[in-house]
């Protein structure tokens, strides 16, 4: 085993903790701040499979994919302000 | 040489992250959640992507993983206080113990 | 006028520079569909989008602009252990405070509310002019007075020196 498949490994394992806080959150900007928090670590591991498959194309999807995150989380964090009113 | 000390940063880029991962899960409040985890989780992200940068040499991947990096530095605090002034204005307020009542009216 | 040129240049270099990032292929031609491909940029995006020209709005200088990069770096790793010795010792004192800064430049607030969102343990949360109200992690006092300038550090004048 490979020491980037094992850092991959623990990667996913703390995604979990931010599901957890998506699923239990109790206002709806937990739920956001887990999304958020998860959206980075993807990158991260796209960046790493990158590195270990000597891949430079998958460069571009973490980049792509870093982009998407942001406007999202941001997009939406505009969306529910004043609960969606006005 | 250089393996050792990318594989060296990766590791303490690793424990940042779970840092954040904990502190997430843990506290009981949500402005100490975003507080904490907006900096030690960008902390564990630039760690690791030296790591990587590191790992990889100097090539166009490396290139890629740095500016990565500069957009990932300008756009997470942007997405950190755009969740957090959601928050705000949506009247969600920090809870004291002197007030002795629960002040979270956006809370339902 | 010279110097809105040599901006230019600059600009275009960087820009030129993250084009061929992208292609991954360093030869002539790729840097000159870069070259080309950033004039078009520049010129559409000054006559159609900016109200004034690229020059104008974001005057920055570059070389204190890079050591702005690199103090950033270092404020983060410091913010960053600093928030985990708090966190394991479990002192945290959440507070809202309102502070105000010198810089007027709406590009330049920004840039510096980024930077403390980043650094000593703060998120902004409104910003309305040149006044900004931040959550503190450590929230010792409400005045603004006191927690201005331990709050913003060395960032204000770091940037006033990179944005002339």
């Amino acid at each position: 085993m490979n020491f980037l498949e094992i850092s991959l490994l623990i990667l996913a394992g703390l995604s979990f903790g931010g599901l957890v806080r998506i699923l239990a959150g109790p206002t709806v900007w937990d739920r956001l701040l887990g999304m958020s928090l998860i959206s980075s670590k993807v990158i991260v591991a796209i960046a790493i499979v990158a590195v270990l498959l000597d891949r430079s194309f998958l460069m571009d999807v973490a980049i792509i994919y870093s982009l998407l995150g942001f406007i999202s989380s941001v997009l939406i964090a505009r969306f529910i302000e004043r609960k969606g009113e006005a | 040489m250089s393996t050792l000390i990318g594989q060296a940063l990766i590791v303490i880029g690793l424990l940042f992250v779970a840092t954040g991962v904990y502190s997430v899960l843990v506290y009981k409040e949500f402005y100490s959640r975003v507080v904490i985890t907006a900096k030690v989780d960008t902390v564990g992200f630039i760690t690791i992507m030296f790591g990587l940068i590191v790992l990889e040499g100097f090539s166009f991947v490396s290139a890629k993983l740095l500016l990565i990096l500069v957009f990932e530095m300008l756009t997470s605090p942007v997405s950190t206080h755009a969740i957090a002034h959601s928050a705000y204005t949506s009247g969600y307020r920090i809870e004291r113990e002197s007030d002795g009542q629960l002040t979270q009216e956006a809370q339902e | 006028m010279v110097s809105k040129i040599a901006w230019y240049g600059r600009f275009m270099a960087l820009m030129v520079a993250v084009w061929v990032v992208f292609s991954e292929n360093f030869s002539l031609q790729t840097i000159l569909i870069g070259a080309v491909a950033s004039v078009v940029a520049l010129v559409l995006t000054n006559r159609l989008i900016l109200k004034s020209d690229y020059a104008a709005l974001y005057h920055v200088r570059f070389v204190p602009a890079l050591w702005y990069a690199v103090r950033l770096v270092v404020a983060i790793y410091v913010a960053g252990f600093q928030a985990l010795a708090r966190m394991l010792s479990g002192k945290i004192n959440v507070g809202i405070v309102d502070i105000t800064t010198e810089l007027e430049d709406p590009f330049a607030v920004s840039l510096l509310a980024n930077s403390i969102t980043l650094t000593p343990g703060t998120v902004t949360l409104v910003q309305s002019g040149s006044s900004l109200r931040v959550i503190w992690l450590d929230c010792t006092t409400n005045d603004p007075e006191i927690a201005g300038p331990i709050v913003k550090g060395p960032f204000e004048r770091l940037l006033q020196a990179a944005l002339r």
